[in-house]
């Protein structure tokens, strides 16, 4: 094995990278920092190669990415049936929202204040699993809506209308926050 | 084409533009402690506790060779060595017994048959109905325990 130093200074670098990713698409700190720490751990089984890798980063998301997609398949196929009660109970909550949004022509994509990015972070946390999932790796995985529906075992017809329904989500709740505050 | 193609396109370049400016979340506190801790305690495993890939080469190879010679032993010289005396063996006997048994139970099944598919015929729609009724009925109720204590248990996460 390799120096454990300079593994310790690569863990520090990129744990924020990783807890992020995985907290985004399990949306749950106790699973994220599980599998936040598989991949550190098999990060260290390869580190013989990795340590002299240029592309340590992308194989530390793609490994993230691909851990939180086999938990989210193992461990929570058999809620499914819980948590679909909770997402319709939520969805509820919310009717119409593609009704109430005008589809306009252009939106301001301005740097969002601290408040705001804050309201965004909570919206997005608070979004139904599934839209949150093909949401956040569409934006942040920079997967496209078939590689989606393929890992996500989906059609493509519902990656679409989840992750359009999701923005949708973000926007709304951003809204009022903007003439809130006046921006 | 998707009508949500056309009309989406702007609300995706707000969404990207937007999520792209939230920070990375910052890591719990400990995590990489707890991490390298983790990595100190696997190392500190004896081999036969870490995966097979992970075992010192000897093992491996003496393991893979013990291996080996249990399949040759077996499928060489064990399975022809049975098949040859099983007949005599009281093992065979028992064997021979508890098929006779089998086709005892089927001739039995057999005939009793018939006098099933009288009473099926007896039987009314009505009785059926409940039967089905009640099956489903305690199906819904242990998925709607299970339901109930799941969310109980997870209302305090």
């Amino acid at each position: 094995m390799s120096d454990p130093a300079q593994f310790e200074q690569f863990l520090i670098n990129y744990q924020d990278m990783v807890y992020s990713t995985a907290y985004r698409l399990l949306g749950q700190e106790a699973e994220a920092r599980d599998v936040s720490q598989e991949v550190f751990l098999r990060a260290w089984e390869h580190w013989e190669q990795l340590s002299q890798s240029p592309t340590v980063g992308g194989w530390l998301k793609t490994v993230t990415r691909n851990l939180c997609i086999n938990h989210l398949q193992r461990y929570r196929a058999r809620w499914k049936f819980f948590t679909d009660l909770k997402s319709a109970d939520a969805q509820d909550d919310e009717p119409g929202l593609e009704a109430t949004f005008a589809a306009p022509e252009t939106l301001d994509t301005e740097l969002l204040t601290a408040d705001q990015r804050s309201v965004l972070e909570e919206a997005l946390e608070r979004l139904p699993e599934d839209q949150r999932i093909a949401l956040v790796l569409y934006h942040y995985e920079d997967l496209d809506y078939t590689e989606i529906a393929e890992r996500l075992h989906v059609s493509l017809g519902k990656v679409k209308t989840d992750i359009h329904r999701a923005r949708l989500a973000l926007f709304k709740r951003l809204q009022p926050r903007r003439e809130e505050l006046g921006v | 084409m998707n009508p949500l193609d056309e009309t989406s396109a702007p609300l995706k370049r707000w969404t990207d533009s937007a999520l792209r400016q939230l920070p990375a979340r910052k890591a719990p506190d400990g995590f990489a402690l707890r991490v390298l801790s983790e990595i100190r305690r696997r190392a500190n495993l004896p081999w036969y506790h870490r995966p097979w890939t992970q075992w010192p080469s000897l093992q491996q190879w003496l393991s893979a060779f013990m291996v080996a010679a249990l399949l040759v032993g077996i499928f060489g010289f064990g399975l022809p060595l049975l098949q040859s005396t099983a007949a005599q063996s009281p093992a065979a006997v028992k064997a021979s017994a508890a098929i006779d048994s089998i086709g005892a139970v089927q001739s039995a099944a057999f005939k009793i048959t018939p006098y099933l598919r009288q009473l099926a015929g007896q039987l009314s729609s009505t009785h059926l109905l409940l039967a089905a009724g009640s099956l489903v009925a305690a199906w819904l109720s242990t998925l709607g325990l299970g339901a109930a204590c799941w969310r109980v248990a997870s209302q305090d996460r």
